[in-house]
């Protein structure tokens, strides 16, 4: 039998996108994944701006996403100056982007994921069926939007992280009332995994490479060397591109990309494959109390990793925070000059590059970004193509459905890669 | 201190009108705070909000969430005041929501002083004195 399927505009994802699959005489020979959100240009609008301005204009990528965007805009751009930023910059940077992960962990699991599961158009229905879910749903969103705003002065688009350091600190009485305000929400968090891990998810999976920052200088989130789980490649972040092919396809709005040839991905679920040994105790006990074991070859335990990586990165921001007690420093002052920055940060959806080249009066003469959602699109298209077979003989609005689920599972940021759905299943 | 949370875009013509008001409104026993996020709303009381509606004519409180308009969450995007407010309210985390809500292209002088008169009611509890103007199904 022939069939054409189309998911036209696949929804609780980040952006527009489509999906085409077109199913030859039981044979899949198509599958396509359409980014359709319209070009973004970010690369092009920061030429000729001052290179003390990009983590501003950069940050405008995504309204989800964007401390990750500021963060990694600022330590490429450092790199590029030769400033080196100082031990508490650095705290506060990582508080800043623990803000962002944890909140957009939640809101993804949460308001996008768990729905899908219980059958709901969205999480509201929470409130009738289950309102303690939704309860948590949204004091942990608030909780962790507060970390945001203490610590760059608003929850979206940060503004004073800058070039150096920090424009305004926040003072040693926000950041205990942080302390509090995390302590009050832990039995919360903790709950969150077993939620997650009862889910009855899809059986399938497919062994695909994954990436993750190797954390070989300590750091969870910051790194000069990006590590590969299958072929055991490690290589430094200035030869992303030597690894990291990005390429245009001329059916989507939006870059993809191949590493070393082949489709990969990066995520949550890549970094506790890869670093599932250096998780907290806490974490691993959870993990050992459920369902689903690392590494792992579903991309359907994304979901699972994330609420794992919400157990594991609220007690790194507790810690941080406890022993946190802020000195008064002002931006180190930089000074234009020509220079070259690479910045590879682990963000909520996997590895996040920017690279900024400046001419003398430090200007940005060229510019790339390359997002973890671009990096997985090719990785979704070819599970796609594998876990297509399995459901075939469903109703197509089942069939629909687990897409939609198997695409969601990587909590797509589709505003971010163009630089996303609707689903066309076409059978003959 | 009662506070009013203020809601709005700064780069959006039209819906700035609740932050300029943010600045500019002076009513003794209330506290206006500017706010770039629904998560910014504190949880476990009831809420003022001043914030341009679309589709009203008047300047007026609106009591009942129910009156705006509801959507689902197909994006992350979708989160937005209203929802957060609906949720909230729902499963009790938000004790009532009373929105004063600014007809959108209304003048500031007039949204000012329509406003003043609306807060000094609340502020003696008599919210329902003869001028303010309440949205119902058929004020709307």
């Amino acid at each position: 039998m022939n069939r054409e399927i189309e998911l036209d505009h696949i929804t609780k994802i980040e952006g527009h996108a489509n999906l085409y699959v077109k199913v030859t005489h039981g044979k899949i020979k198509k599958v396509e994944l359409r980014v359709v959100e319209g070009a973004r240009y970010f690369e092009g609008l920061l030429l000729n701006r001052d290179a003390t301005d990009a983590h501003y204009i950069a940050s405008r990528i995504c309204g989800v996403c964007s401390q990750a965007h500021v963060v990694g805009a600022l330590h490429a751009i450092e790199k590029a100056l030769g400033c080196k930023s100082t031990p508490q910059t650095e705290v506060l940077r990582e508080l800043l982007l623990l803000g962002d992960i944890l909140e957009s962990h939640v809101l993804h699991l949460y308001f996008l994921a768990l729905p899908d599961y219980y059958a709901y158009s969205s999480a509201l229905e929470f409130a009738n069926s289950d309102p303690k879910i939704l309860r948590a749903a949204l004091v942990l969103k608030q909780t962790f939007n507060r970390i945001e705003r203490v610590l760059g002065g608003r929850e979206v688009h940060a503004v004073t992280p800058v070039v150096g350091g920090f424009s305004k600190l926040p003072t040693q009485e926000e950041i205990n009332g942080l302390v509090k305000d995390l302590k009050k929400v832990e039995k919360m968090v903790l709950q969150v995994p077993g939620l997650i891990g009862s889910l009855d998810l899809p059986k399938f999976s497919r062994p695909c490479e994954h990436i993750a920052i190797s954390r070989s200088n300590g750091s969870m989130f910051f790194g000069d060397e990006i590590k590969a789980m299958r072929n055991g490649k490690v290589f430094s972040i200035e030869e992303y591109k030597r690894n990291i092919n990005e390429y245009v396809d001329f059916t989507t709005t939006s870059k993809e990309a191949l590493f070393l040839g082949q489709s990969f991905m990066t995520s949550a679920l890549s970094r506790l494959n890869i670093h599932y040994a250096k998780l907290s105790p806490v974490a691993k006990k959870l993990v050992a109390g459920s369902k689903v074991k690392f590494p792992n070859d579903s991309p359907f335990a994304n979901n699972f990793a994330q609420a794992i990586e919400l157990v594991e990165f609220y007690y790194r921001a507790l810690k941080l925070l406890e022993g946190l007690k802020i000195k008064q420093e002002k931006p180190i002052p930089v000074k234009p000059r020509a220079g070259h920055g690479v910045s590879a940060t682990e963000v909520p959806r996997g590895i996040l590059f920017h690279e900024y080249e400046l001419n003398k009066s430090g200007s940005i003469k060229k510019c790339n970004i390359i997002t973890p959602t671009s990096q997985n699109l090719h990785n979704i298209e070819e599970d796609v193509h594998a876990f297509l077979p399995t459901i075939l003989d469903k109703h197509e609005a089942a069939i629909k459905l687990e897409l939609e689920k198997l695409i969601r599972a990587y909590d797509p940021c589709i505003s971010c890669s163009t630089h996303f759905l609707s689903l066309k299943l076409d059978r003959e | 201190m009662r506070k009013i949370y203020c809601f709005g875009n700064p780069y959006v013509s039209g819906d700035t009108l609740a932050l300029e008001l943010a600045d500019s409104l002076k009513v003794d026993g209330f506290e206006f705070v500017k706010c770039t996020n629904p998560a910014h709303l504190p949880l476990g009381e009831e809420l003022f909000i001043l914030d341009v509606v679309k589709g009203i004519k008047k300047v007026g409180l609106l009591l009942d969430l129910k009156k705006l308009e509801q959507h689902n969450t197909v994006s992350a995007h979708d989160l937005d005041l209203g929802h957060w407010l609906q949720m909230g309210e729902n499963v009790g985390l938000i004790k009532g929501v009373k929105i004063i809500g600014l007809p959108l292209g209304i003048a500031k002088t007039e949204a000012k002083r329509e406003v003043e008169l609306i807060l000094k009611g609340l502020l003696i509890n008599k919210p329902k004195m003869g001028h303010i103007h309440y949205y119902t199904e058929k004020t709307l």
